[in-house]
C-alpha cells in the first residue's frame, strides 16, 4: 500500500516536473520525457485500465498544447499504459536490466506510435524522428528512469 | 489436479473493460469535429497547464527585462561616453570662442591656424600650424592664443609652418612688465626634467622691484615680437647677482600642451598689442590681502614691512597708466620670504601666498572685466629665491 502511494507520489511529482521543464522552461528536447516515465512506473502498478485512463489523461494533457495533430498523444499514450500494464503479466521482477530495458523500448514505442498516429502531413523523416532522435531520447528516458528509481529505492530488487 | 487456466484476479475483467473503453475514447479523440478539440484544450490549459503556461510567460518578461537591462546598460554606457566625448569638445568650443574673441580684436594681421605636435622624438617642444607662406605666414612671426604668447614660427612651408613654443631653450623674448617696468629676457629654464622647465625674466635691473603676479609681456624690442602679447606672471625672485642684476621666475600664461587652436600673425615684430588681450584676457588680480608675519617665509604686513633679506625696501614704480581693464599693482613691500619655484600656472589667476609651496595652476585668462578687481591692495614684493634650480 506504502509502495502505491509512494509510487503515484512519484508520478505526479514527474507530471510536474514534465511540465515545468517542457513548457514553463520551455526545454524541449533537452529535458527528459518524464510524463512517459511515469506513465511507465504507473502502469506497472495499476491495473491495464488504470494505466489506460492515466495514459489518456497524460496524452490529453499533451495535445492540448499540439495544436494540429490533436489525439496523437492519446492515443499513444493510452497504448503504451496498456502495454506497460501488460508487462507485469510478461516479466516479473525489478532488475536493473529489465528496468533499463522496460523505460527504453518504452519511450521508443511511444516515440514510434506517436510518429504514426501524427499523421503524413506532420510527420517528419523516419530515420531521423524515431530512429535517431527516438533512440536518443530512450537511452536518456531509461538513464533518468533507472536514476529515479535508484534515487527513491525503488531498485532494491534490481540486480 | 488437473492443469487448468490461470485464475483471473479479482477486478481483472474489469480492468479490461476499463482499458478498452479508454482505448476507444483515444482512439475517438484524433477524430472528434475540430471545435470538440479546442474546447478540450482551452480547458486544459486554463486549467491543468495554466500554472506552467503562466510561468513560461513570466519566464519571457523575465528574459525581456534582462535584455532591456542590457539595452539600458548600453545605453547609459553611450550616454556617458557621450558626455566624456562633451567634455572635451566643451574645452575646445571655449578655447576657440576665447580665440574668436581675440581674433576680432586683433583684426586681420592673425591668422587662425590649428596647431599640431608630432609628438616624435627630437620634436619636443615643436608644433606646426596648418598655415603657411600662402596664407602670409612669415619666419619669425609669433604665435599666440587666447591666453597669450605660445610661441614662434621658425620655419614657413607652403601650406605649414613650424614653430617653436616658450619650453624650447632657444626661446627668447623681449619682455617686461605690463606697466612698463622691469625690462629684461624671457627665456626658458630647463630643468633635470622636462617638468621642470621655468620660465624666467632675466637680466632685469636691480634696483627695480617686479611685484608678485604682475603681469609681464612682450616689450616689443627687437623687432620679433610686436609689445603687449602677456607671456606670464611674476613668481619669485630667481636670482640676484651683485647689486646690478635680478631675474624672476615666470608663471607662464599658456601651456603648450594644451594649445590646439592659435592665432599666427602675419609679419614680425608689428604695433602695440597691448590692447587686444587687455579688454577680456589680461587682467591683475588683486593681491592677496597683508597677513601677519608668521615667522621665517612669511610675508610681511605693508604696515610692517620687514626687513629683507639682502636688498633695501623698495616700491615698483609705475611709470604708464595701465592699459584699458588692467588693474594697476599696488604698491609693493620688500621682500622677505623665498619661495621655491611653481610650475606654469594654469587656474584662475588667483594669488597664492607668498610663502606658499603648492604649485599655481596655469591663469585661465578667462574672466570677464567685470571679475577684474578694481580696488588694488598692497602687496608683497617679490621674495627672493636665492638658487636657480636650473
Amino acid at each position: 500500500m506504502g509502495r502505491s502511494i509512494g509510487t503515484w507520489l512519484l508520478v505526479a511529482l514527474l507530471l510536474v516536473a514534465h511540465f515545468v521543464l517542457h513548457v514553463g522552461f520551455g526545454y524541449g528536447r533537452g529535458a527528459p520525457d518524464l510524463l512517459t516515465i511515469g506513465l511507465l512506473l504507473a502502469a506497472r502498478e495499476t491495473g491495464v485500465g488504470t494505466a489506460a485512463l492515466v495514459g489518456l489523461v497524460f496524452g490529453l494533457l499533451e495535445d492540448a498544447l499540439s495544436v494540429l495533430a490533436f489525439g496523437a498523444n492519446s492515443v499513444t499514450m493510452t497504448v503504451i499504459g496498456i502495454a506497460g500494464a501488460f508487462t507485469r503479466d510478461l516479466f516479473v521482477g525489478d532488475s536493473r536490466l529489465f528496468v533499463i530495458s522496460y523505460f527504453f523500448v518504452g519511450k521508443w514505442m511511444r516515440d514510434l506510435l506517436h510518429w504514426l498516429m501524427v499523421g503524413e502531413g506532420l510527420r517528419q523523416p523516419f530515420a531521423s524522428e524515431v530512429l535517431w532522435q527516438g533512440t536518443l531520447g530512450a537511452a536518456y528516458a531509461a538513464l533518468i528512469g533507472m536514476v529515479l528509481l535508484t534515487v527513491t529505492g525503488r531498485a532494491g530488487e534490481a540486480r | 489436479m488437473p492443469y487448468g487456466p490461470e485464475p483471473e484476479t479479482p477486478g481483472g475483467r474489469r480492468q479490461v473493460t476499463v482499458a478498452s473503453v479508454v482505448f476507444i475514447a483515444a482512439l475517438a479523440v484524433p477524430y472528434s469535429s475540430q471545435g470538440f478539440q479546442q474546447q478540450v484544450a482551452l480547458i486544459l490549459q486554463g486549467s491543468a497547464l495554466a500554472p506552467f503556461i503562466a510561468m513560461q510567460e513570466r519566464l519571457a518578461e523575465g528574459r525581456a527585462r534582462a535584455d532591456q537591462i542590457d539595452f539600458l546598460q548600453a545605453e547609459l554606457d553611450s550616454v556617458v561616453a557621450m558626455s566624456a566625448t562633451q567634455s572635451v569638445l566643451s574645452d575646445e568650443n571655449r578655447e576657440l570662442r576665447e580665440l574668436l574673441g581675440l581674433a576680432e580684436r586683433a583684426g586681420p594681421r592673425f591668422l587662425p591656424a590649428t596647431l599640431l605636435r608630432p609628438g616624435t622624438a627630437g620634436s619636443e617642444s615643436m608644433f606646426l600650424v596648418n598655415v603657411g607662406a600662402e596664407q602670409g605666414v612669415a619666419e619669425g612671426a609669433p604665435v599666440v592664443s587666447a591666453r597669450g604668447l605660445v610661441g614662434v614660427i621658425r620655419e614657413v612651408r607652403l601650406q605649414s609652418a613650424v614653430g617653436m613654443d616658450w619650453t624650447h631653450p632657444d626661446f627668447r623674448a623681449s619682455g617686461m612688465l605690463i606697466d612698463g617696468s622691469t625690462f629684461g629676457l624671457i627665456e626658458n629654464v630647463r630643468g633635470d626634467f622636462r617638468e621642470e622647465d621655468r620660465l624666467m625674466l632675466n637680466g632685469t635691473a636691480y634696483h627695480e622691484t617686479a611685484v608678485r603676479d604682475g603681469l609681464v609681456v612682450t616689450s616689443g624690442l627687437g623687432g620679433v615680437f610686436p609689445r603687449g602679447i602677456p607671456v606670464g606672471r611674476i613668481d619669485a625672485t630667481a636670482e640676484v647677482q651683485g647689486s646690478w642684476r635680478k631675474s624672476y621666475w615666470l608663471r607662464p600664461l599658456v601651456d603648450p600642451g594644451a594649445v590646439t587652436h592659435v592665432l599666427v600673425e602675419m609679419v614680425a615684430g608689428g604695433d602695440d598689442l597691448t590692447q587686444v588681450w587687455a579688454q577680456d584676457t589680461v587682467r591683475v588680480d588683486a593681491p592677496p590681502p597683508p597677513r601677519a608675519p608668521a615667522g621665517r617665509g612669511s610675508a610681511p604686513s605693508p604696515s610692517r614691512p620687514a626687513p629683507a633679506q639682502d636688498e633695501p625696501a623698495r616700491v615698483a614704480p609705475v611709470r604708464t597708466p595701465p592699459a584699458q581693464g588692467v588693474v594697476p599693482q599696488g604698491s609693493a613691500s620688500p621682500a622677505a620670504s623665498s619661495v621655491p619655484p611653481s610650475p606654469p600656472e594654469t587656474g584662475s589667476g588667483a594669488t597664492a601666498p607668498a610663502d606658499s609651496v603648492a604649485p599655481a595652476p596655469v591663469d585661465s585668462g578667462g574672466a570677464s572685466p567685470d571679475t577684474v578687481p578694481t580696488d588694488p591692495a598692497p602687496t608683497d614684493s617679490v621674495p627672493v629665491r636665492p638658487s636657480n634650480p636650473a
